[in-house]
């Protein structure tokens, strides 16, 4: 019973007496397992003696014999005795009750040890848990930190994008310092900011917070020398004393300890293509050391950095948008200025965008239904023809198309009685439709200005060439007559003497007046002719004299028809050139005289009709002039006949109006045309 | 009176001539300055009337030359008409005695004035 190899049992018996055990002596050695045995214990001595002497760890059976359990429950129920047994006389008591005693207390050994061992490792374990327990708070608190930490720096970024958000948002450079002068009034230790900006090195621009919002003035030009040191400073640093003073000057007003951010135009320079600087200035308050000061200045992860270099982008950004946008207005104004129509039209007729002058017949989409008010392409268009080549297309001479293609300049468009001529060049490529650029030069007045002018230069050539044959003529008919006259003379006389000749005198006599007569009319259409190209200046003429010097040249045109004249009986007197006032008359008597294709009558009627204006008159018998027509016949190129160039009635007015006066178209009572055409009178 | 007349066109020397003739004058009549120069030199005219357009030489041109030999080898000074279809404004009449302008359009008038004056 006693083989628990486990537990080793050592055991005395001591025979004592309650009361001996009250010295110490008797327990010199501490027992974990005190079995008493009495017949009659003595609960108040055991107490005591337990109390006294029995530690706490030692377990206590008391073997007894009759006493009354109840007097040991205390104890029991006290916790300091383990167990006790209740034995009789009568038991074979010694031997059975040591062994239930031994094996009593070998298990109460046992658990006692095993209560122990899970005692210890219980305080392992608390002691464990403890530790996990101290781990778990550090952990803890270092998340909590950490925690803390990530949610500012949350909290700062989110701040920050909201900063850029807005700070990107903004237009106009107040504006945006204004957001920029928000977020940076949240550091305590730096002012309101000032903005120093030179874009073009003749004038600086200062932008500073003042009475609620930020104001704009520009440095004197006597200061920029002085900025211009500034402006190349590249990182950021300590403005000099001297610097201070600068800038005190300007501000007018004292200038503290401040540093200063250089701001990079990296976008608008190179877009640009000049130089383009900023400095941003803070006044240092409260800060209490240099160090501090240095923090500031040398933080490039802080968080005041991120904030300058946003505003330095979006500096960047707004200014040359500024600028863009200022172009593009620029632009805008210049093409719809243009005095020539412009449009830039897709490779579909599409209008892209046009300038008023393009505009002619609006609320349409493609160029041909705007420009021309035609429901289909033109032909020849240039857009074919610049689709191919870069530059001006080619030649096509086509006069029969509604376009016709010259070399170098572009095609030719004819609406109503306007021409214009369209040049074509195709833009650059932008990734959508191709587009092409196309001009419209209204050429038609200035081609009828060309034209009068090399008709004009005909005419001059041709009038040389007819005032040389007219002075050649000259020479053998002044001769003719010359000799004419001589042989009159000699016959008058000759026949004189002889009295039998007298018939044939007569008769050679008035053959050679004939011949005389012939030449001298001959002689007087040259020099008509003669006066009429001459380069005179502007004088005093007699206008009848202008008519009856006219009359001769029209011969031919006249022979079929008839002639009135009715000159007034008084003198008029005009002040112009004779030769051109000539071609005029000519002109309108021409005119008449080719308007009637069978015999007819023209009548020329000169009379004053206002005090000092003279009207002169000329009708005919012909068809007339519709009402619709009669401002139309003095433009120039008008003209219902085959030849002729049409240009003689345009001249004709601008020759009248040159000196002062006015011709138009009436109808008459027969039916035919009246020209009228009236001159301010010379007295 | 003699007279000379210088013109290339024939029917004026022609029709002067015969004019001048019938008013008893002498009158001879060149084609070029060349015969022209002879002939005054031979005849030593009272009156030359000299047209200005002539080929090679022109009436001006010739008068010049005709003046420097007046100076020395001539005995006669002639008083010389320049004739011309031009305006006498465009004719050189720094050494003549006047201008005629061309066409003639009445030769008995013209004679009777001339022959008045002389």
């Amino acid at each position: 019973m006693l083989n628990n190899n486990d537990i080793r049992l050592e055991w005395r018996i001591h025979d004592l007496d309650f009361s001996e055990i009250n010295s110490p002596e008797a327990l010199n050695v501490l027992p974990s397992l005190i079995v008493f045995f009495t017949e009659t214990p003595n609960v108040q001595l055991v107490e005591k003696f337990l109390l006294n002497k029995v530690p706490e760890t030692t377990a206590v059976i008391i073997c007894f014999s009759g006493i009354q359990e109840m007097s040991l429950r205390q104890l029991i129920n006290g916790g300091r005795i383990r167990k006790f047994i209740c034995f009789t006389k009568n038991t074979q008591w010694q031997e059975e009750l040591l062994n239930s005693i031994l094996n009593l207390g070998l298990s109460m050994q046992r658990k006692r040890l095993e209560l122990e061992a899970y005692s210890k490792k219980y305080r392992e374990l608390e002691s464990l848990n403890e530790n996990l327990q101290h781990t778990v708070n550090e952990s803890t608190q270092g998340i909590e930190k950490s925690n803390e930490v990530l949610s500012e720096r949350n909290f700062r970024e989110r701040n920050l994008y909201r900063y850029l958000k807005e700070i990107n948002e903004k237009q106009s450079i107040l504006d945006v310092l204004d957001v920029f002068r928000k977020e940076i009034n949240k550091n305590s230790n730096i002012t309101n900011p000032i903005l120093f900006f030179c874009d073009d090195r003749q004038t600086i621009q200062v932008f500073y917070y003042h009475a609620g919002r930020f104001q704009l003035r520009k440095v004197p030009g006597d200061h920029l020398n002085e900025f211009k040191e500034i402006f190349d400073l590249k990182n950021p640093g300590r403005l000099s004393q001297s610097q201070q003073k600068h800038m005190a000057d300007v501000l007018q007003r004292p200038v503290g300890l401040s540093i200063y951010f250089p701001m990079e135009f990296l976008l608008s320079r190179k877009a640009l293509g000049f130089d383009i600087n900023g400095i941003l200035i803070f006044e240092i308050n409260k800060i209490e050391n240099e160090a501090a000061v240095t923090h500031l200045l040398i933080s490039d992860q802080g968080d005041l950095a991120t904030v300058i270099r946003g505003l330095s982008l979006v500096l960047d950004r707004v200014y040359i948008q500024n600028k863009i946008d200022l172009e593009i207005k620029n632009w805008r104004l210049s093409f719809d200025e243009a005095k020539n129509g412009i449009a830039i039209i897709d490779e579909d007729f599409r209008i892209v965008r046009a300038n008023k002058k393009f505009k002619k017949f609006p609320n349409n989409n493609f160029c041909y239904q705007v420009f021309a008010n035609r429901n289909e392409v033109c032909p020849n268009c240039p857009i074919k023809t610049a689709f191919k080549a870069n530059d001006m297309p080619e030649t096509v001479l086509n006069k029969s198309s509604f376009f016709s293609v010259r070399q170098g300049g572009g095609a030719d468009l004819q609406i109503g009685s306007e021409v214009y001529q369209v040049f074509s060049s195709k833009l650059e490529n932008d990734g959508m439709k191709t587009k092409y650029v196309h001009q419209y030069l209204e050429v038609g007045s200035m081609r009828s200005l060309q034209a009068e002018f090399f008709q004009n230069e005909k005419l001059l050539a041709l009038g040389d060439l007819a005032k040389n044959v007219a002075h050649e003529l000259n020479n053998p008919l002044g001769g003719i007559l010359t000799l004419t006259q001589s042989l009159k003379m000699e016959i008058d006389h000759k026949y004189d003497l002889d009295k039998d000749l007298n018939d044939k005198q007569s008769l050679l006599l008035s053959d050679l007046g004939e011949i005389e007569k012939a030449t001298l009319r001959s002689l007087s259409i040259i020099q008509s002719f003669l006066r009429f190209s001459a380069e005179d200046s502007i004088e005093v003429i007699d206008f009848k004299k202008i008519i009856r010097d006219t009359i001769p040249l029209l011969k031919i045109a006249l022979r079929t028809h008839r002639l009135n004249l009715d000159l007034s009986d008084f003198d008029v007197r005009v002040r112009g050139k004779f030769s051109l006032l000539q071609q005029v008359i000519f002109n309108l008597l021409n005119n008449a005289a080719q308007a009637m294709k069978s015999a007819g009558t023209i009548d020329v009627q000169l009379k004053l009709n206002a005090k000092h204006i003279i009207e002169l008159r000329v009708s005919d018998t012909g068809p007339g002039v519709p009402e619709a027509e009669r401002e139309n016949i003095f433009k120039s190129f008008y003209s219902n006949k085959t030849d002729g160039t049409g240009l003689g009635l345009s001249i004709s007015r601008s020759i009248v109006e040159k000196f002062g006066g006015k011709i138009w178209c009436e109808s008459n009572s027969q039916g035919g045309a009246c020209f009228v055409m009236t001159l301010p009178r010379v007295d | 009176m003699k007279i000379l007349i210088i013109d290339d066109e024939e029917t004026v020397g022609r029709s002067l001539v015969r004019g001048f003739r019938f008013f008893k004058q002498e009158a001879w009549f060149a084609l070029n300055a060349k015969d022209g120069e002879r002939l005054w030199i031979e005849i030593q005219p009272d009156i030359v009337f000299l047209d200005v357009i002539m080929p090679v030489m022109t009436g001006p041109e010739l008068l010049k030359v005709m003046r420097s030999r007046e100076m020395d080898k001539l005995k006669t000074k002639s008083r010389v008409f320049l004739m011309s279809a031009f305006t006498p404004e465009d004719v050189d009449r720094s050494l003549a005695d006047g201008f005629i302008e061309k066409p003639i359009l009445d030769l008995n008038k013209f004679i009777e004035k001339i022959l008045k004056e002389a």
